[in-house]
């Protein structure tokens, strides 16, 4: 089966698609190619593998096995397939925030602010342990008031997190109890993703908007490069910054948080295209955490002898000095080996100002260009890219006609990563960009402000954050304000958990691609309806595979009851037969 | 019933035997795991009218694929016998053979749902579908460029081969 | 080579095809006394149901016999057969034959009930009676005889808004079809389709002045303006009784297992012959249309040289569509009432109910002669099969009765039993990659 669809919109990317088919190495697109077409009973959460007496499917066209062994019919597999991305989602974020509580309690470091330090490491743990934190004290009464109503206000890891998982071993929840046991899983990570955010600005201070390179052309072809891949220790990524100061080694990154108070990381590509760095020939050593990082790595890396430092191994080397250390004398090392082989870097790069979640976007302000009509609406993007669709060409495409028609776009991770390619995060060329109520807003907040506003992080909920703030200072609640969240391109379960908290905090958000929900009409009415009554928004799983972007922003622009929204539809499935 | 004389004559008219042409699914009952997929997808491509996963899950009539993953992990679908049983029990020629290929199709325009095709299948793949009024059968996707079932098996269980040559009776 | 065939339905076009499937060069007269040719007689219901249009009942094409290079003679009748001078008479001459196939089919019976001649009265058979049926401004009609043709005619006309009774004058519709207990899901469908189901009562009288204006039975009278006669077909044997041609235990043209009658010359095919019964191990007339098919090509390819035997018949009726699920039948209902053979036979019958289905296997011996399936029939022409085979099933009835029986479940049975089957055949069954 061949796989018809343009694989990436970043022409950088492109050079090295036709270097690694003539190489014979296998990239994430290839792989995709050769699990088409993916399992469709999985795709459409019409499956379980919850116990042993599986796997078991619900057959959409088959009455004999309409049901699961214990029962289960598509709809109970369809809720359970989202709450099983959602526990694990928000267990990731949770492990994160608790992880590095626990390095600050190890006194990896001194804070910028350590009582505060303190204080939010302590409502971290009481908030996991049974819910009764500060930052929940926080929340605008009505809000709060609603989930506890509703049984989702978060209870503790215990009550939140294992308890849902519970609902995956059986029982007679129904589609709705399965949804509100996801959403009060998720509104705990939420507040844990917030207390992990607070933690990292009283240890390094408060994030200033910060000039970056983004793109190929940031490694060094002449020097030693050393990738980050994935989530890791800021401490770790701290100690490795200093250490390379002076030494002729250039550390870039990829999937991981490229601000740090010492330094940056310059972002050399997105997740989705994250073994492309590799096939230039010129990273020298690979460091690379769990998260977001892809086994294929590994392989290429072996295959073009690139050696690779794994941080996440159990009883992996917790002395960040010594370990950066070994990294530079890894990279040096390797370096004088491979110098003279093939290194060739595209030069492409753009310049991005990144980390607007500090405070330099004043809610009041952003209330009354709302108010005056200045900017029409706020819309998060999130999501780091997915191989279904063409890399960057959704997530690009749909941004550009947003801040076109003066939405205030907040992107997040590795959304601004990719956005940043574009150009979307270059103050220079807000003009280029945006619609006239949105460029003069933007000019308004200072001097170098970009296009879209990078706030760091999703599961920090710096952007959301923003939003609240925003709905308080108009005197209305969240789901009365034209805000919404949009991820064009999704790929991993956390972003399956913000998408949750987004709309139990009052915003609608579009997700692509579909969730594994799509095999069960109860659980896609309760998503739309159930979940509009209880919280005031909504998350519809879009499901029509041949929306261009501007099909797709469209439907966002008339949710912020803004364009006519007249769809238009063209295209085919997302593979081909030959 | 045709399927009992012993044909060992070529035909007269064309001078050859129609099943020299006839490639057919073949099945490797040691690489089927038993995963629907065959099913689900020739239920979307042939059964559903959308053609597209997330419609045809919830369309009425319930599309009926012509592929069946029976008990103990196997495919089985039309084996377009030569001498077709169901061809001469259809009392109004809706249950026709595709001179060119040999592939034996129903028509559905003109099937008046008598069943009389499911009385005779030896091998049980006719589907007396109540709600379409049709009798419902491989077509070995005779309209699209390869069988389905075929191209979506992920273990390669399923492929599309030359009809064994008969052995000398 | 002359050939020369009586009839223009299923047997008479089936021979056709298996002629011309050896020999393209020899003259095929084909005598229809219809002048509608090809149509299928068994879909005449669906024709008054409205549910077929005219061409649709066609079975094969306009251009049928200048394709298979036939000379039809529509609408002409036989009036005699010379054995001995091998021709056959018309009005306007004589066709001689080295081959002749009498697949004349059967007459429907018209029964001897008084009054039986009137206006609005008809039987099911011709293209002209279905034509004169559906044209029949009829508000109620009774249809006598609860066979396949009268159920489905009574249906056909109970959705065209006629109020319709059905009488049936043995306790159960499609008596000779299905046993008692399916029987029973069949007249509850057939009466949620607002069908009046009136079984063990016998049409006593029709009533009325010209027009039939009601049906009077043992214990009511029943207004009607029109009456369908379907309780049954003889065979049209009246050209082969004057030929002096052997006639067989239950009054069809006895043929031997090449289809040759009395006269080796002369074939005979469909409605019209009696074969070897599998399932009744006895000589019978199985008047369906599978049989009839499957005799004809018999005949075609014994006519034009080749030697090959018929397996023998068996009865095979399914109820189609009309009824909302499927019932499928085959050989026999039940063991009391069709058994005949050796004392020492030893019969069995093992049935299943479920909530809207029924399954019941009757065996003899070990092996399969009856099969009645109402709702789960997909795998219905896997007890076909068997039944057709004569193979001993006793150890699978397990599987057999099961709603999830597939083929795969056979193929013990049928590698076991592999001597019963042809090469080809075997060969068909098996190579499905196993």
């Amino acid at each position: 089966m061949e796989f018809i669809q343009k694989k990436t919109a970043d022409s950088a990317i492109e050079v090295y698609l036709t270097k690694a088919a003539s190489e014979g190495i296998s990239l994430t697109w290839d792989r995709f190619e050769g699990q088409l077409p993916e399992c469709g009973f999985c795709e459409t959460g019409l499956s379980c593998r919850d116990c042993l007496q599986g796997p078991c499917i619900s057959h959409p066209f088959r009455d004999a096995s309409k049901e699961g062994v214990c029962g289960k019919d598509r709809d109970i597999m369809g809720a359970q397939s989202l709450l099983r991305l959602v526990i694990k989602g928000a267990m990731t974020i949770i492990a994160e925030a608790d992880e590095l509580s626990a390095e600050i309690a190890a006194g990896k470091t001194s804070p910028v602010n350590p009582s505060q330090a303190d204080f939010i490491g302590n409502d971290l743990a009481r908030l996991l342990g049974n819910g009764t934190a500060n930052v929940l004290a926080e929340l605008p009464a009505p809000l709060k008031e609603n989930w506890q109503a509703r049984g989702v206000l978060p209870g503790g890891t215990l009550k939140d997190i294992f308890k849902a998982s519970q609902k995956l071993e059986g029982g007679l929840a129904g589609v709705e109890e399965l949804l509100l046991r996801g959403v009060k899983a998720a509104l705990l990570a939420c507040m844990a993703g917030k207390l992990h955010g607070r933690l990292k600005k009283a240890l390094f201070g408060a994030q200033s908007p910060t000039k970056i390179e983004i793109g190929l052309g940031v490694m060094e072809e002449k020097q030693a490069n050393v990738l980050l891949v994935g989530t890791l220790s800021p401490f770790l990524k701290t100690k490795i910054l200093q250490a390379a100061q002076g030494r002729n080694i250039k550390v870039v990154g990829v999937a991981t948080e490229p601000l740090l108070a010492y330094g940056t990381i310059s972002p050399v590509t997105n997740y989705a295209a994250q073994e492309i760095p590799l096939l230039t020939g010129a990273v020298d050593l690979v460091v690379a955490g769990d998260r977001y990082v892809n086994p294929s790595l590994v392989k290429i890396a072996r295959a073009s002898s690139v050696p690779i430092v794994y941080t996440e191994a159990l009883g992996a080397d917790g002395n960040y000095d010594a370990l950066s250390a070994r990294i530079m004398e890894m990279a040096q090392q390797s370096f004088a080996v491979r110098q003279g082989l093939d290194r060739r870097v595209n030069p492409d790069r753009q310049t991005a100002v990144m980390g607007f979640s500090g405070g330099q976007v004043p809610a009041r302000a952003v209330a009354d260009a709302l108010q005056e009509g200045q900017i029409k609406g706020l819309a998060i993007i999130s999501g780091s890219g997915n191989v279904k669709y063409t890399q960057d060409r959704f997530l690009v495409a749909m941004t550009e006609d947003l801040v076109k028609r003066d939405i205030l776009c907040l992107s997040t991770g590795e959304a601004s990563v990719t956005l940043g390619k574009y150009g979307l995060l270059a103050p220079a060329e807000v003009d280029k960009y945006c619609g006239r109520g949105l460029a003069s807003f933007l000019n308004s907040l200072g001097k170098d402000i970009p296009p879209v506003l990078d706030f760091g992080p999703g599961e920090n909920g710096a952007a959301l954050d923003l939003l609240i703030a925003v709905s308080g200072v108009s005197g209305k609640s969240l789901v009365d304000c034209p805000v919404v969240a949009c991820f064009p391109e999704a790929n991993c379960v956390s972003e399956v958990v913000e998408a949750l908290w987004y709309v139990a905090h009052g915003v609608t958000t579009y997700f692509w691609p579909a969730l594994p929900v799509t095999g069960s009409p109860q659980t896609m009415a309760a998503l739309n309806e159930y979940l509009q009554t209880s919280f005031g928004a909504s998350l519809p799983v879009p499901t029509d595979k041949r929306l261009e972007p501007l099909d797709r922003s469209r439907i966002i622009l008339k949710h912020l009851k803004i364009a006519d929204a007249s769809i238009v539809t063209q295209g085919g499935h997302a593979w081909k037969r030959t | 019933m045709p399927a009992i004389v012993e044909k060992s004559f070529p035909s007269a008219i064309t001078g050859e035997r129609k099943e020299e042409k006839l490639k057919v699914l073949m099945v490797d009952k040691a690489k089927c795991t038993g995963c629907h997929q065959c099913e689900l997808w020739c239920g979307n491509e042939i059964g559903s009218v959308a053609k597209d996963l997330y419609l045809a899950i919830n369309e009425v009539p319930q599309p009926v694929p012509r592929v069946f993953v029976q008990g103990k992990k196997f495919v089985l679908q039309c084996r377009h016998c030569p001498d077709a049983p169901c061809l001469s029990a259809c009392p109004n020629g809706t249950m026709r053979t595709d001179p060119e290929t040999g592939v034996v199709y129903v028509h559905e325009p003109t099937c008046i749902a008598c069943w009389m095709c499911v009385m005779v299948c030896p091998f049980g793949i006719i589907e007396p579908s109540s709600s379409l009024k049709v009798a419902i059968k491989c077509d070995r996707c005779r309209n699209m460029g390869y069988p389905i079932c075929a191209e979506v098996c992920p273990t390669q269980a399923i492929s599309l081969q030359e009809r064994p040559n008969p052995s000398p009776t | 080579m002359r050939y020369v065939i009586i009839g223009g339905s299923a047997a008479a076009i089936s021979a056709v095809e298996s002629i011309r499937s050896i020999d393209d060069k020899s003259t095929i007269d084909l005598f229809s006394d219809e002048e509608t040719p090809l149509f299928s007689r068994v879909l005449l219901p669906y024709y008054v149901a409205e549910e077929l249009t005219k061409p649709l009942l066609n079975f094969r094409g306009a251009d049928f016999f200048e394709e298979k290079s036939v000379t039809p003679h529509l609408g002409v009748k036989v009036l005699a057969i010379s054995p001995d001078e091998r021709s056959v008479q018309v009005q306007d001459g004589v066709y001689a034959y080295d081959k002749l196939l009498i697949a004349t089919g059967g007459n429907p019976i018209v029964p001897s009930i008084s009054g039986v001649n009137k206006l609005g009265i008809s039987t099911l058979k011709t293209m002209a009676d279905a034509e004169r049926i559906y044209k029949y401004p009829a508000k109620r009609a009774v249809v006598i005889g609860a066979g396949s043709i009268g159920v489905e005619a009574s249906i056909s006309l109970q959705r065209r808004g006629t109020k319709v009774t059905i009488l049936e004058q043995l306790g159960q519709v499609l008596p000779t079809v299905f046993d008692e207990e399916s029987a029973a899901i069949i007249a509850k469908r057939i009466q949620a389709i607002g069908v009046e189901v009136v079984t063990g009562e016998k049409a006593l009288e029709f009533v009325g002045d010209e027009q039939v204006k009601k049906v009077i039975t043992d214990n009511r009278e029943i207004p009607c303006d029109l009456v369908v006669l379907a309780v049954g077909v003889r065979p049209a044997v009246e050209l082969a009784v004057a030929a002096g041609l052997e006639l067989g235990a239950q009054g069809g043209i006895k043929v031997d297992e090449l289809m040759r009658t009395s006269r080796p010359e002369i074939y005979a095919a469909g409605d019209v012959a009696e074969t070897h019964d599998i399932a009744r191990d006895a000589s019978f007339i199985n008047a369906i249309w599978p049989c009839a098919f499957e005799q004809g090509h018999i005949a075609g390819l014994n006519m034009a040289g080749t030697r090959t035997p018929y397996a023998g018949s068996y009865r095979r009726n399914s109820i189609g569509n009309f009824i909302g699920i499927p019932a499928i039948s085959m050989g026999l209902t039940q063991v009391n009432s069709c058994a005949t053979g050796s004392v020492a036979d030893e019969y069995r019958e093992i049935k299943r109910k479920t909530r809207d289905g029924y399954r019941k296997i009757i065996l003899r011996n070990g092996k399969i002669v009856g099969a009645i399936l109402v709702g789960q029939t997909q795998k219905a022409g896997l007890m076909s099969m068997l039944l057709q085979k004569q193979v001993d099933v006793a150890d699978a009835l397990p599987v057999l009765m099961s709603n999830s029986l597939s083929f795969m479940d056979l193929l013990p049975i049928i590698r076991r039993n592999a001597d019963k089957f042809t090469e080809t055949e075997f060969r068909e069954l098996i190579d499905t990659g196993l």
